[in-house]
């Protein structure tokens, strides 16, 4: 009996996830099973996500490669696979097969447990985003009412994962790598809070879709462009790629916080990096630029969210490839000085454009 | 309830780890994972503000803090 109850209740959670509203079994007038049909709904919702984070991921790698060599006038991977697209499966299990490595100085627990902090809050965000409105597949796997508040305490937590392997590495440049991950995550995560709260004041909501639905007239990227470079800039700083690539400057300190990682724990730093590349995207497609809307509803909005975010890609890999590196000093004056005072300007703009205009934003 | 409950008993676990353990950066570490637990009670109940804002102050301020302090300390250096 329990089986059946079991099954009946897969079944009901195959039809909700489809959105077939048929109820096929009551007990006292409540569905039953109900909560074991949440259950595999959110599963396989949670897995859906996780599946289109690493393919995103994957591509993410494949792209930045080939682009790289590009403009680099190399050829880049092109032995595995049609025009090497499967070199990234290859080098995860190079990865795999490596011997993994952790020094003797080193505190074990600490260095062992790092790359799960910096990897968990990637997949953690992507599943805060709403993807699309596609009837069928319900997209939006998370619709509660602080979507974006916890976006960005999402966001917060990866540093501590890069402080604490740094710390936990004993070793110099590893130390140096976790100091400077400490400085720059002080000095930009002030000004990505406070634009991040004029887009709530302008929208009105904590909730990502309610952020969506009002850049229905216009996308924010107009009424809050300065809002839209601190948090860009930040955004940068955040996945430490140049010209903000403190903790890891391959010059300087030899990888940074990541020196004396090896094997398959490097790799979860690398897809964690690449991860946040994506979701950062993901979320500045989201939060300035509308999302899932476009203008011909005839297409669906998960193609829109992709190829608003794919513009973003582009543009962090080409700051990744073209810049140089700016020093400690010259990040943090840039932080504390300008984004700072540039974000509280715009929490001020927008803040008048919701009062006096409130309604059409 | 029993995922209440087991969640409880691992923030309480992560509790005694994070004021028990010698090491400075432990503490920091299991301080986090007491946080995270913490606000997953929150989110369990489905008071989604409260626990945003747990992991929002705590792990994002406070945990940053104290591993920033556990860097300058001279007996982690020495070590």
């Amino acid at each position: 009996m329990n089986l059946f109850f079991f099954l009946m209740s897969i079944l009901y959670g195959l039809l909700k996830f489809l959105h077939i509203n048929f109820i096929p079994y009551t007990w006292d007038g409540y569905p039953v099973g109900l909560w074991i049909a949440y259950l595999i709904i959110s599963a396989v919702e949670v897995i859906l996500v996780f599946a289109i984070a690493m393919i995103v991921v994957v591509i993410l790698v494949y792209v930045f490669r080939k682009y790289m060599a590009d403009l680099q006038n190399r050829i880049g991977p092109n032995r595995l696979g049609p025009w090497g697209t499967f070199q990234l499966i290859a080098d995860v299990f190079k990865l795999l097969q490596k011997q993994d490595i952790v020094p003797a100085n080193a505190d074990r627990l600490a260095f062992k447990i790092a790359p799960y902090i910096v990897f968990t809050p990637v997949i953690l965000g992507f599943i805060l985003i709403p993807f699309g409105n596609v009837s069928i597949l319900n997209l939006m796997v998370t619709n509660f009412q602080y979507t974006v508040l916890f976006l960005v305490a999402v966001m917060i937590v990866s540093p501590l994962g890069e402080i604490i392997g740094g710390l936990s590495s004993h070793n110099k440049f590893a130390l140096y790598g976790a100091l400077r991950s400490a400085a720059q995550d002080i000095g930009y995560e002030v000004p990505m809070m406070i634009s991040i709260i004029s887009i709530v004041i302008l929208a009105g909501s904590y909730s990502a879709n309610a952020i969506v639905y009002a850049q229905r007239n216009l996308p924010f990227i107009i009424p809050e462009i300065l809002g839209f470079i601190v948090f860009f800039l930040a955004m940068i700083a955040k996945q430490s790629i140049p010209p903000f690539d403190l903790p890891e400057s391959g010059s300087e300190l030899v990888s940074g916080f990541s020196t004396e990682y090896s094997g398959m724990r490097y790799g979860i730093f690398y897809m964690a990096n690449f991860g946040f590349m994506a979701l950062a995207s993901f979320v500045v497609a989201t939060l300035y630029l509308g999302g899932w809307e476009g203008p011909f509803s005839l297409i669906p909005g998960l193609v829109w969210l992709i190829i608003k975010a794919a513009v973003f890609m582009i543009i962090f890999l080409l700051s990744w490839i073209a810049l140089g590196r700016t020093r400690v000093d010259q990040f943090l004056n840039m932080g504390w000085k300008y984004l700072l005072p540039l974000s509280i300007l715009n929490l001020i703009i927008s803040t008048g454009l919701a009062f006096y205009v409130g309604g059409w934003f | 309830m029993i995922i209440f409950y087991i969640l409880t008993i691992m923030a309480i676990a992560f509790a005694i780890l994070a004021a028990g353990s010698k090491n400075l950066l432990h503490s920091a570490l299991w301080l986090t994972f007491m946080v995270a637990t913490v606000a997953s009670i929150f989110f369990y109940l489905e008071n989604f503000f409260i626990s945003a804002i747990e992991i929002l102050v705590y792990a994002g301020a406070i945990v940053t803090l104290i591993l920033t302090s556990v860097m300058m300390s001279r007996r982690y250096l020495d070590e």
